[in-house]
């Protein structure tokens, strides 16, 4: 897989802090964090159930509900939509950024057909007949491998399987040509067979489009299929991004050492109990003042409580962000020395 | 509802589809074509047996009342002086009133009277109801919804009976008044379940999913919010038309409704009163009809909330 380092990024998200009213008081859910996309490859984004990866996406396009973006920028093609006016935001969903939601049961609206469905955006943004977008969505539903299209077309949702569902939504996000394809979590509500083939579907049509495509996943197995590079995030911020294949064979924060510790094994002994991390991700109210991972870090020290800053690695000519100041070559401990010797 | 299948002969794939992503298409479970257009009128009728025959029961009101000029045998308004307070016979069947005027014709135009309130009160009243509603549910929790429920809570704090009256009192007896008060009556009960079904529906990925494509909030509210809050709303019409002929009917009764000489359910009523114990057709007429069409609409609205719920069927 070729990474494509050398253009211009297409998203860049600089210091982005995401806060939530909670009846009274507001908690951040996402804190600092930086972010870049680069035009035609993968990123995969990584982490816990919580850890700010879907607001982090969600915020791209300010669809945050009672959230609210507190600090940091959000850049797209050169342009800063932090701040952007509703109708420049609409002219972006759909248009240049399209999403693909989680659960594709729910993401289609019952009363209306999915040639309907995937007409909308046509006819928002290109202003198309309903002629027009209707022979659209055929082609789309075609391109992603719906039988029989130019029937399917009159189908209602009810009467597609998930999988043919989670279709329906790519090609609805792929209708206007997108430049970035937000998916979060695509695969999470469908079985493992349909979930490759969706996963399949989706790099044959990055290769065809050449969209981005930003993928929300705490699956490492689709890391390592799909992903050009990984950010994993952990509570609120980025804990270690880097090139995908580097950062699952020679993790350098200890969380994402631990959480590629946790993936059961063909070798995982049966009769053991399951390595996990211990504990749980500290609550938003009461995140530590330094390093998060504080509290289930197995080499936490005391210089840990101080906040952490972002190192910068060179590994091999390949750059290596890891939030730890373990891995800054100017403190290196045993811990991190074992682990960049395997590099070397 | 209106079915959006359009009918169009089966066209080849178009070349467009690329061939290596129809290679991936590995069918997901075969899935039956697309059922034909829905027969739910047929379906109502066998579902809910009671409530067609309350649905027929509407028609031939709907019927009679849009065809009262040719079905009534004399005008409603024209005096007989040499039939006053006549009993029911093959000349007046429903009898004649204390200025000889015939019953059956006036519980006709009657009809035209209270039902083209009743519609029109729904309309309007539904109409302002289910957009404050829609607009309070999807901005659920925000000041706009806050300030919208407490207009709402004042106005259901008031009695109905009381509030139809001093708005009647305010502008005067006539039917565009009481249609206006009746109104007014409505906007609460059609706004709170407009509300609640946008709460819920705001929620749902399929509207998210809208706002992730570009969809502005105006365009949310009508494609995704409305339709989507029809059924519970239907079964609504149906049971405030009830509340709405029993209303206007005791707004005439009290004489602040529809004036006469128009004809009215609940003016008839009014007049007949006096004469119940000497001539009691002249009121037992139309409080009859009105209380069929009153549980008519009823059991209609139970027969419709029966049907539309889907937790009630497979």
């Amino acid at each position: 897989m070729t990474s494509r380092h050398d253009s211009a990024p297409l998203l860049v998200i600089d210091d982005l802090h995401v806060e939530f009213d909670t009846g009274g008081s507001t908690v951040e859910a996402v804190s600092g964090v930086d972010l870049e996309i680069r035009a035609g490859e993968t990123v995969a984004v990584v982490g816990e159930s919580g850890s700010g990866k879907s607001v982090t996406a969600m915020a791209v396009l300010q669809l945050l509900g009672n959230g609210r973006i507190s600090g940091g920028s959000v850049t797209w093609d050169g342009t800063d939509i932090t701040h952007a006016s509703n109708k420049k935001l609409r002219s972006i969903r759909g248009n240049d950024i399209a999403v693909v939601f989680q659960d594709p049961m729910t993401s289609l609206d019952p009363l209306y057909s999915i040639g309907n469905q995937l007409s909308e955006a046509l006819r928002l943004h290109q202003r198309m007949s309903r002629k027009q977008a209707r022979e659209r969505a055929i082609e789309l539903l075609g391109m992603v491998g719906i039988p029989d299209p130019a029937h399917k077309v009159d189908a209602y949702p009810h009467q597609l399987s998930g999988g043919q569902r989670q279709r329906v939504m790519i090609a609805g996000a792929l209708a206007c040509t997108p430049r970035l394809m937000i998916a979060d979590e695509p695969t999470t509500a469908l079985d493992v067979t349909v979930e490759a083939q969706v996963l399949n579907l989706m790099r044959d049509l990055q290769r065809e489009t050449g969209v981005a495509l930003m993928l929300i996943t705490h699956d490492m197995g689709v890391v390592g299929e799909m992903a050009d590079r990984v950010v994993v995030f952990y509570a609120g911020y980025v804990v270690e991004s880097g090139l995908a294949d580097d950062v699952l064979n020679h993790p350098q924060h200890p969380y994402t050492q631990a959480l590629l510790t946790a993936i059961p094994r063909r070798d995982t002994p049966r009769d053991e109990p399951m390595p996990a991390i211990p504990g749980t991700v500290p609550g938003l109210h009461e995140m530590p003042a330094g390093c998060r991972f504080i509290t289930r870090c197995p080499y936490a020290a005391e210089r840990c409580s101080e906040p952490q800053e972002i190192v910068r690695l060179e590994v091999a000519g390949k750059q290596r962000d890891v939030r730890c100041w373990r891995a800054d070559p100017a403190h290196r401990t045993s811990a991190t020395i074992e682990s960049e010797l395997e590099v070397l | 509802m209106t079915d959006q299948r359009i009918d169009s002969p089966t066209g080849p794939v178009p070349a467009g589809a690329t061939a290596a992503a129809v290679a991936t298409a590995q069918t997901v479970g075969g899935v039956a074509p697309p059922l034909p257009p829905k027969r739910r009128l047929g379906r109502f009728i066998k579902e809910q047996p009671i409530g067609m025959v309350a649905l027929s029961l509407i028609a031939l009101f709907v019927i009679v009342a849009a065809l009262a000029p040719w079905l009534a045998p004399y005008d409603p308004l024209a005096q007989d002086r040499t039939a006053i307070q006549q009993a029911p016979s093959a000349a007046h069947l429903f009898g004649t009133d204390d200025l000889g005027r015939d019953v059956l014709s006036r519980t006709m135009y009657g009809a035209r009277t209270s039902l083209s309130i009743g519609v029109c009160t729904l309309i309007i009243g539904g109409l302002i109801g289910v957009l404050f509603g829609i607009v309070s549910g999807y901005f659920g929790g925000s000041w706009v919804d806050s300030t919208i429920q407490r207009f709402m809570d004042a106005l259901m704090a008031v009695p109905a009976i009381v509030l139809l009256l001093f708005i009647a009192a305010l502008l005067g007896p006539s039917i565009r008044n009481t249609i206006i008060a009746l109104s007014i009556l409505l906007v609460p009960s059609f706004n709170r379940v407009a509300r609640g079904e946008m709460l819920r529906i705001r929620a749902e990925t399929y509207v998210e999913a809208a706002r992730a494509v570009g969809c502005s909030t105006p365009r949310i509210l009508m494609r995704y919010g409305l339709p989507n809050l029809m059924a519970p709303l239907f079964v609504l019409a149906s049971l405030n038309f009830a509340i709405v002929l029993i209303a206007e009917s005791s707004l005439s009764f009290l004489g602040i409704g529809t004036p006469p000489p128009t004809p009215s359910w609940g003016r008839m009523l009014s007049e007949g009163s006096q004469f119940l114990e000497i001539a009691p057709w002249i009121a037992f007429y139309p409080g009859l009809v009105l209380s069929i069409s009153v549980l008519a609409f009823n059991l209609l609205g139970d027969a419709l909330r029966d049907f539309l719920d889907p937790k009630q069927r497979r």
